[in-house]
Parts: C-alpha cells; structure tokens; sequence
C-alpha cells in the first residue's frame, strides 16, 4: 500500500459561495434571522469538519473492445468512462470526506431543527465539492486532465465503490466505509477519478 | 511463563508489520493478504520466525481482514494463520496473539451494521483463533470505540484467553469518529481489557506526545505499536518517517513515559523491533501506579468527577411528568430526544434517562431509549432502571462507560447488578438503604455505604466506580433529615474514600417554592463534598446556586464560567423587554420562536385552545404554505415557520388532549438500506404542523417492521422515502409486503431519486414532490 498518499485540509481555506449557496436554497433576500442562521450554520459546518482524502496514481491501460479500464490494481467497465479518459495514460483516484461528525450534527438537527439541518447539509454539500476542487487543482496542477468522473455517473455502476473503498484502504485511512447498499460513510464523501496525460518518462509524485 | 505474569514486570515486545513483509515477497495489489495462510504458509511462518528472531515476544497472526463481512472462509484463514504463526514458536516466553481488525464497516446509527451484527461477525474469529490454540487476543487498529465495544464483548463471549486492545488516534489525539483518549481508557477499563493503547496511523514520532495522557489516566499496562511512518501530504509538503534508528529514538522516550507493551504497525521491519528490543531487553518498564478516578464516557467525551460538581440532568424520568409519560406510551422518541438536547443547551454534564413505566416493555424501551439519545448528544448517560433485564439490554448497546442508577445494599440488588457491571463496565450509584429501609441516622448509611463498597471490591470492582448516594429525605416531615445526609456525605468521604452523589429534589417535597429549598440544599451539599448532583438543569435558582459557589471556592478558576452565566442571563432579560409587537401570525411567519411561544402562552389565559389552534396557527401556516407554493418563499423559510408553529402547538397542547387535536395517523419510515433521512424528518415536521399523527419509523427500516406497525396501530396510511438508486428495490418490497397484507393501504412515496413514473412502477399511491405534496395527499385521505 506504499503507493497510497493522504492529504489533510483546513475546512476555513476552503472557499463557500455564499451567493450560489443561497440559490441553492431558494432564498433570494434573507432577512435578517435567515442571514443570522444560515451564518451560523456556515460557521458549525466548517468547524466541526475534518478534511481527509486519500488517493493514488497509476498509470491506466484501456481496452476499447470491452470498455474496461485497468488501473493495475482493479478493473473498471464503463463506456462513459472510458470515453472521458481518452488520450489519458493515467489516472488519480481519490476518496475524500468531511468526517463523522457532520454526520452526526446533521442527524442531530433533522430530529429537532429542520431547518438547521437542512441549511447544514447544503453547506456540507458545498464544502465537499470545495475541498474536491482543492484536490483536483492539487492533485493535477497544470497537467492536461479530465473532468472529475464517479461512481453513479453514466454507465459506471455505482458498485465499484466497493473496489475503490477497498483498494484505496478508506476505512483505515480516512474513516470512509460503504454500506450495504454502497452509500460512503461518512455520507459527505465523494470518490473520483481523474483522467491525466503524463508526458513520457516523466513521473512527479506529489 | 504466563503473558500476563511476564506483563507484571518486564517490557513486552510485539513483531512489526505483515502486510509490508508480505508485498516483499511477492504479494499482488488487490489479493487478500489472509489467503496466503493457505497458499503460502511455510512464507507466513518464516515472516513471524523472523520477528521472534528479531527478539519480539508476542507475533500477532495473519488474520487482520479475517471476519465473516469481508472473507467467506473465516475460520479457515483463522485456523491456517494460528497454525502458522505457532510453527514459529521456537523459545520460551513467545506468545501468539490472534489479530482482529476492524470490520471495516461503520455501526449503527451513522452506517449500517448492526451492534449486535458487530458482535456476531467477531465472533467467528475469536472462536476459531482460540480453539487453534492462540495465547491472547490483540484488538487492534481500531477507530470507533462501539465496534471496539463489540469486538470486546465478542472476546468476552466467545474466549477466556488475555485481551489487549489498541486504537488509533491522528494529529488531534482523537479517532477518526472523534473520540478521545480518556473516553476510550474509561471505556476498556471498565471492560476489564488486560492492556491498552495505540497504534497504526502515526509515526512513533508523533504519537509520543500522547502517551502520557493515556499513561497518567489507566491503570493498566500501555501498549504502543506505531507505524514506521506514512507519506502525509499537508500544505503541499510531503513528510516521511522514519528509519530503523529515528524509530529507536521515539520508541526509547516512549518507554520512559511508561508504556510497557511496544512494537510496530505499518512499515516497519524486523529491524525496526530488534533496535528496540536491544535497548530495552536487560531494563525494566516504569511501575504502573493505579489511579483512582472516577469517570464515565459517551463515544466522544469523559465526565471525570473531580472537583467541580458533576451535573446530572434529571429530565428523562416520567415521574410526575405527564407529557413525558404520555410519550413514552405513544412509543414517541420525539419527546426524549428534545429532552436530551435541551439539557445538554443548559449545559448538564451527564444525563439520567429513566423509561420506567408499568405499562410499557421497559427492556425494549430502555434499549430503543439509548439507542436514539445516544445518537443525538454526545454527554455521558447514565442508565437508571430497577429492571435488570433492561439494564443489561441498555448497558450493553451504550457506546461508552455508563453510570448506573442504581445498586443499594440489600443482597438480591447486588448479585444481580455487580456481575452486569462486571462483563459491560460502568460506574454505579449506590443509594444507602438495605432490606431494612433507609436507616435514621448517618452512621447507619455510612455502615451500608461501607457493605456496598467491599462486597463490590471482592467481586473485582475497583471503589473508584461507587459513587454512593446517602439519600435526602423530605424536610417538611423530619427537620433533621437533611442534616442526617450532610453529615452522612461527610463520613462517606472521608471513611471510604468514594465520591459522593444525591437527588437533590426530594428534601424539598411538599413545599412550595422547592427551588429556593433545592438550591440553598445543594449549597450546603456541596460544601460537605458532594461530586454530583442528580437536577433540572432548566432550574435557575440551582444553577445560580452552582455556579456561585464554584466561583467563591476557587473551582471557576478567575470566574469565567461565573461571568459567561451572568452575563448570559442579563442578554436574556433584555431581549424580553425590547420585545416589540408582535402578532402570533407574524411570529410564525418570521420564524421567531421564543415569542411565539410567549405569545401563545398570553393568548391561552383568555382564548380557547381550539380557537388559538384555528383561528391564529391554521391560518398562518396556510399563508406560509401558499406563499411556498407560490415560489414566494422557499424550504428552510416554510421549515422554520413550521418549527415555529410547532412551538405554539406545544403550548396549546399542555390545555387540549391529544385525540382532540389529532387529525390522522401516518407511518413513516425511510426504507431499508438508506441511513439518511433528512428528507423524511422534513416531510414529518410539516405533516404535524398541519395537526396529524406521524408515527416515525426511522431510517433504514425493514419491510416487516412497516408491516407490523401497521398491523398494531391500524393506519393505514403510510409514507416512504428512498434515498438511493440502490434502494428503491426495498421500496418496492415494502410495498409489495404491505399491499398483499391489506390492498387498500395506500402509500406515499418520496426522495431523490424517484420520480412519478418510477413511483408508478413499484405500485406506490402517490409520488409525492415535496412536503406539502404528501400534506395535500393526507389531507385527502382524511377528508374520505
């Protein structure tokens, strides 16, 4: 498992759209109450969230006939896939997650105060996707690379989750596990690939 | 030599990793690492004869993956690995430890395995590895102290053989689920583990600095098996450590702190353990000095009674609390879980939860009980229960260290309760009466006091876990009744050493105005020594009492915590008087809850409940849900003024009975596989603003347990939500099982990914859009 990396993040050095995190919402003009609470949702999200990821790069070989891809250490099959990481040599999978107590917090708030939990739970959404960008942005710098692709989009069944959470050793490095119905725990977590074209010979590890 | 008698007096030294020895060889990415107890065990028991080579005592075995959730051939893989790992046992003094790992699995509430499920699958490789003939068990690398809990228990069930246990902390000192180090000693000591500590994770280097919080807390030999060092990205530098020698230099400090068991996780060698075992061999480990602290513990957080007063909240009790008593016959968590949260606003350390009630399965109840508070607050509980089938039942699905309310000293009450205490861990009140009552005088509950705590002693549980409760009888019948208690607090104390708890509410009994009684009491208890008070943490004059008189004896230190209060308070009364006009309408619009509660409290003096109910709360809530259906306003404003609404039913409800205000029943359940319910909490609040029962199922609920609601409450409306592709089939079995029950159940469906043709398809009643949807659709059904 040498070939596993970790990255720890601060939840305050990632950025919220305030604007679009209201338009999630729904709520055009907030009034004063609203404003107060959806800071302070804001403010119990991201201190109690704990940013971890874990991922690893290989490069990737693809067979067209089949649509599989093969990261040496699993085997993917997917059109979808495969068509996004075309003229791709390699790949990034990463897991990254917000941490258990998030979960806990939002499931604390839906028994008692919905609107809480509902406002936490937009936040929490646009966090993960902040600290996914962050990684993104980390992870392939000014290398030519594709968009993000997961499990559940297109053709790429949702099961192979369980290859990903396996072989990138989530529960031991992170916390993230998967339920029988291959939902990640922690529930704010996201898995992704990253297609990226390496220049022959050149190989940076992070 | 036994390991434990060994374990008494020298160092202990376990091998480093397998997995890394294991790619070395030629192991392949992706191939279970247990399969090569089969495939290749002349390889396996080389690697473990190197480590006894290397000079470790103990080699743990191959079987870290091996449970029933993630190997078909468990007690094979278990079996073969013991087998092996024996073969290398060629001296004195080398011990086998058969390694269980986590599951890799996250329990209920927040994943899916069940507790009990937990302790099912630990227990197939606990059987197998002792009847191969392992001499201890190593629970290791674990992250969440209630798999921990069950992995413990599940060694306890199934094998006589040592335990030692080991759990992972990062940068912070906590585990990945957020607990800390005092909650998991206080947790694992009740538990009778033979040893404890850390490893994986960190590098010796960095979890040093935790050693000595674990070393100053436990009684118990520590163990420290750290990683040779891990590639962590931070702040786009990469850090690596460490080589054989930097290990060394960790290790050597961390032996002086006082850990006694030492070796290594991932990444290291056998070199890695002979550079520490060469340094330490001919030395002896610091002493273990056994520690008297009282404390208890939630997943998350250690009430240790020390100075300052701990605060129990008595809420959750039905004693004299209708409301309370009318939701525990309505199976109603709603009630106790605001309860729970509410106390823990007013700043109560621990929470009392009593469920006893003659009418309901208090076994059952009390489970389900801790099961939902535990999961909405993370304050230490304490289990007060006369039953002792529902104490075990609640003791052992209590993810922490429990106080127990309570023993006393007649002899049926401790063979029963001590040996529970025994297996689960806890701390326990112990109320000074006997088979002859609550004696008059002081000394005869010191006498008790005293009975209790030896015979606890004798049975293996240290007096560190008693905390006596002398009892307070009422002033209004005896004036020297609470004299008697102060005195007794005193002679407890000082002649047994214990801590001290009391109820304080009874003195007062009687009179009117007790609080000004309770606090004043409290005062005098607390100058005699008490440790903890059994209270209302909404009563004022007791927290004024409270936190003055840790002020004035110097316990809030430079009285910050006396300061913070006050000041809380002055904030409070101001609000009030810059109140402005305000209708109740309006309040509910805005959302402002406090004031439509105060509102609604000076409206009920004059008005009719009903007539607040239809002519000031209906009509709001329909302003707010038209406005919502008119894209006006949106989710969290018609959540808010729900919540809102909800506050003033409350108040309307305290004057009008249940069935009077009760529109309809629905059952709601999101269904089985899905653990996030968000949407049907949601659905439920605003359904009950609009006046209709809802029977909350919770998440991930079986299509039987639908079912059989349906068949005790007779409903037959019923609500479901899923939240997942991977899902809907479960809906669909639900509805499936409940159709063919009674065909004209109708069912409302709802969540993320359904849509109305897929609702269709799986024969549901109604896709519902959103909540009003669903409200729309009730409201139909009733109106039938």
């Amino acid at each position: 498992m040498n070939e596993l990396y970790m990255i720890h993040a601060n939840a305050h050095d990632m950025k919220i759209n305030t604007n679009a995190l209201l338009r999630r919402l729904k709520i055009s003009k907030p009034d004063e109450s609203m404003q107060h609470l959806i800071t302070e949702c804001i403010n119990i999200v991201y201190d109690n969230a704990n940013l971890r990821a874990v991922y690893r790069s290989n490069k990737i070989t693809v067979d067209k006939e089949k649509n599989e891809i093969d990261f040496g250490y699993m085997k993917l099959q997917s059109c979808n896939l495969r068509v996004n990481l075309t003229g791709c040599n390699e790949a990034f999978v990463f897991v990254a997650t917000l941490g258990v107590e998030i979960d806990r917090i939002i499931e604390k708030y839906s028994k008692v105060l919905q609107t809480k939990a509902l406002i936490c739970d937009t936040v929490a959404l646009f966090l993960i996707e902040s600290f996914c960008d962050y990684i993104n942005e980390f992870l392939t710098g000014k290398m030519k690379s594709k968009a993000r692709f997961s499990p559940g989009y297109g053709d790429l069944s949702i099961s192979y989750q369980k290859d990903i959470i396996e072989n990138l050793d989530t529960a031991r490095r992170i916390g993230v596990t998967l339920t029988d119905s291959y939902l990640m725990v922690p529930t704010k977590s996201v898995s992704a690939i990253i297609g990226v074209t390496r220049r022959h010979g050149y190989t940076k590890k992070a | 030599m036994d390991i434990l008698k060994k374990l008494e007096n020298d160092f202990l030294f376990f091998d480093g990793a397998m997995g890394t020895l294991l790619q070395q060889k030629g192991l392949l990415p992706g191939t279970l690492p247990e399969s090569w107890n089969i495939t290749h065990p002349d390889t396996i028991t080389q690697i473990h004869k190197t480590y006894f080579e290397a000079g470790a005592n103990v080699v743990t075995t191959n079987t870290f993956g091996a449970n029933p959730l993630k190997t078909d051939n468990t007690e094979e893989l278990v079996a073969k690995a013991v087998e092996n790992a024996k073969k290398a046992v060629y001296a004195p003094e080398q011990y086998v430890a058969l390694d269980i790992g986590p599951t890799g699995k996250l329990l209920k509430p927040l994943g899916d395995l069940d507790f009990e499920n937990a302790i099912k699958a630990f227990s197939v490789p606990i059987k197998a590895g002792t009847k191969a003939g392992a001499d201890l068990i190593i629970i290791e690398t674990m992250n969440d102290p209630y798999e921990l809990k069950a992995a413990v228990i599940a060694a306890k069930e199934n094998s006589d053989l040592p335990i030692f246990t080991t759990f992972v902390l990062d940068e912070n000192g906590k585990t990945m689920t957020g607990c800390d180090v005092k909650s998991m000693v206080a947790m694992l000591e009740g538990l009778g583990v033979c040893a404890l500590g850390v490893n994986c994770s960190l590098g010796a280097d960095k979890l040093k600095k935790f050693i000595p919080e674990i070393v100053s807390f436990s009684s118990l030999p520590v163990i420290v098996n750290p990683n040779a060092g891990m590639p962590v990205i931070k702040d786009g530098e990469t850090f690596f450590d460490s080589t054989p020698d930097k290990f060394l230099a960790s290790m050597l400090e961390i032996a002086e702190m006082g850990a006694r068991v030492l070796g290594g996780c991932c990444g290291t060698t056998p070199e890695h353990i002979s550079k520490v075992v060469s340094a330490l061999k001919d030395k002896k480990p610091k002493k273990i000095v056994k520690k008297s602290i009282t404390a208890v513990s939630s997943y998350s957080k250690c009430c240790v009674f020390d100075k300052k007063a701990v605060l129990i909240g008595e809420r959750i009790n039905p004693t004299g609390k209708p409301k309370l008593k009318a939701a525990l016959r309505e199976n109603n968590m709603d009630y106790l879980i605001s309860e729970a949260i509410g106390q823990e606003e007013k700043k109560a350390d621990m929470l009392d939860v009593n469920v006893g009630l003659p009418e309901i399965d208090e076994a059952e109840f009390l489970e389900r009980a801790i099961k939902e508070i535990q999961s909405v607050t993370s304050l230490p509980l304490q289990i007060d229960t006369s039953n002792t089938v529902a104490l075990e039942r609640a003791m052992r699905v209590y993810n922490g260290k429990p106080l127990v309310n309570s023993v006393n000293g007649k002899e049926e009450s401790m063979t029963c309760i001590f040996p529970l205490v025994k297996k689960y861990g806890g701390a326990l009140i112990a109320l000074t009466l006997d088979e002859n009552g609550i004696p008059e005088t002081s000394e005869g509950r010191y006498e008790i006091a005293k009975k209790i705590v030896e015979r606890a002693e004798k049975e293996g549980i240290d007096r560190k876990d008693i905390i006596v409760d002398p009892l307070c009888l009422t002033v209004s019948s005896d004036k020297n009744a609470p004299s008697i208690t102060l005195k007794a607090i005193e002679l407890i104390k000082r002649g047994l050493g214990v801590k001290v708890s009391l109820g304080i509410s009874n003195v007062s009994f009687g009179l009117p105005k007790r609080d000004y009684i309770n606090s004043t009491f409290f005062t005098l208890a607390l100058q005699n020594g008490l440790d903890a008070v059994i209270m209302n943490p909404y009563s004022e004059e007791m927290i004024k009492a409270y936190r003055a008189y840790n002020a004035l004896v110097g316990i809030d230190e430079v009285c910050e915590e006396y300061i913070a209060f006050a000041s809380q308070q002055a904030t409070e009364v101001s609000a009030v008087q810059q109140k402005e006009e305000m209708s109740l309408e309006k309040a509910i619009l805005k959302g402002l809850k406090k004031e439509a509660s105060e509102i609604t409290k000076s409206l009920i003096t004059d008005t009719p409940p009903l007539e607040i109910v239809n002519n000031y709360i209906i009509p709001a809530l329909d302003k707010v849900g038209d406005n919502y259906e008119k894209g006006i306003s949106f989710l969290p404003q018609l959540l808010m003024s729900a919540e809102t609404a909800n506050v003033a039913f409350d108040v309307v409800k305290e004057k009008i009975s249940v069935s009077e205000s009760n529109k309809g029943d629905i059952i709601m359940a999101t269904v089985k596989g899905d653990v996030h319910d968000i949407g049907k909490n949601i659905v439920k609040v605003i359904l009950q603003n609009y006046g209709y029962r809802v029977t909350d199922l919770g998440k991930d609920v079986p299509p039987e347990t639908v079912l059989e609601c349906v068949k005790k409450k007779n409903i037959k409306v019923v609500g479901l939500s899923a939240l997942m592709t991977t899902t809907i089939p479960s809906m669909e079995n639900t509805i499936k099982l409940l159709k063919s029950y009674d065909d004209s159940i109708k069912i409302v469906v709802g969540g993320a990914v359904l849509t109305p043709e897929y609702a269709k398809m799986i024969n549901a009643d109604k896709y519902a859009k959103d909540a009003m949807d669903t409200v729309r659709f009730v409201k139909e059904y009733y109106k039938n």
